[in-house]
């Protein structure tokens, strides 16, 4: 799939890589959505909800506060936990 | 004999010490195998914080970051000893205190000392905090015990902060070593990116400097344990070995006493039967 490639990493291992279309980062100053081609940047995020649509649909983790990196459609998210939530 | 018995006892004892050293190894094995993929998945997410750092370059922001001043020549040393939970480790827990000790002597400035792990309550003088950390720590415990270094630097009690351990070589070798935690050292190498930063440079390098921190704590605590069980488990391992020895040589005297009473029996019966 052409899209974003996230990976949602803490110190105790990585808990979602996966190709996604666009997602939504929760900060300091509200939600910050990245789509395909996004400028590179780099973002503190708060701790909140992680919203993501890929292929199957949407999806939503709650993280803890952490870091995002975007560079060249890729994102790495630096967070201290997380947990995929069920719909 | 009662030779005999006291053997046989002996022989007993000596099975049941190398029941206890085996099981020992055992755990020490398995807890070196966790610590040792805790420490593996934590390098990973240190290496990206590490490149997410290096492609924020510092720059002019770098300059007002508390974590970044150059420390001073003077003011309160800390020293965070990481020693193990546990004794029964060979040299492991002394030859750190030996290399702390010498450290400790040679600096001139005032310090302040934090010891964490429960060996050497004893043992250790002029201990101003004693923290507990687990057999396999997590990234919590790594937290809060920055933040309460953190705390301890930002506040100006103290100008400089070191961690002291053992570091991981190889299961079966570590040395001792001490590196400044804070104030922190950028990495070189990096490269200014162009990049947009939420909501601002200064409080982006900060949150990176935190979290820099909180890899460097917990990786220490990592290394530190994963030494720990690699010396138990190398302890133990030998300790199995000598009672094995120990037993085999038991046996063989075992076997010499019984057959002197053997013999000493037979020529009684032989000197009863002549003298008939």
């Amino acid at each position: 799939m052409d899209g974003i490639s996230l990976h949602v990493l803490t110190a105790d291992g990585p808990i979602l890589e996966r190709m996604v279309e666009s997602l939504n980062l929760p900060t300091g100053f509200g939600s910050v959505g990245v789509l395909k081609g996004h400028a590179d940047m780099l973002c503190n995020l708060e701790a909140g909800i992680l919203r993501l649509r890929c292929e199957e649909g949407t999806m939503r983790l709650r993280i803890s506060s952490g870091i995002a990196s975007v560079e060249k459609n890729e994102v790495n998210i630096l967070v201290s936990s997380g947990q995929i939530l069920e719909d | 004999m009662a030779n005999l018995r006291a053997i046989r006892m002996r022989i007993k004892s000596v099975e049941s010490t190398r029941q206890i050293t085996k099981s020992m190894k055992m755990v020490a094995a398995a807890k070196l195998r966790k610590t040792q993929s805790a420490a593996s998945r934590l390098r990973s997410f240190a290496e990206k914080s590490r490149e997410i750092l290096l492609s924020l370059g510092g720059g002019a922001d770098a300059g007002k970051s508390p974590y970044l001043r150059p420390a001073p020549e003077e003011g309160k040393l800390c020293y965070v000893l990481i020693v193990g939970n546990r004794g029964l480790c060979g040299t492991y827990n002394h030859s750190l205190l030996r290399y702390f000790e010498q450290l400790r002597a040679e600096e001139k400035r005032e310090s302040l000392l934090y010891v964490a792990g429960r060996w050497g309550r004893d043992l250790i003088g002029g201990v101003d905090k004693r923290l507990e950390i687990s057999d396999a720590p997590t990234a919590q415990e790594a937290q809060s015990l920055t933040e309460e270094l953190k705390q301890l630097y930002t506040s100006g009690e103290v100008s400089e902060v070191r961690l002291v351990y053992q570091h991981f070589r190889s299961v079966l070798q570590q040395s001792p070593c001490v590196t400044t935690l804070l104030p922190l050292q950028l990495p070189e190498g990096g490269e200014d990116r162009d990049v947009i930063c939420e909501p601002d440079g200064e409080t982006v390098l900060e949150r990176l400097l935190e979290l820099t921190l909180v890899n460097q704590v917990h990786s220490a605590l990592l290394e530190a344990r994963t030494g720990e069980h690699a010396a138990r488990m190398t302890a133990m391992t030998s300790a199995s070995d000598n009672t094995e020895e120990l037993i085999q040589e038991l046996t063989l005297e075992l076997n010499h006493a019984r057959q002197a009473a053997i013999t000493t029996e037979i020529s009684e019966i032989v000197g009863g039967a002549a003298a008939l």
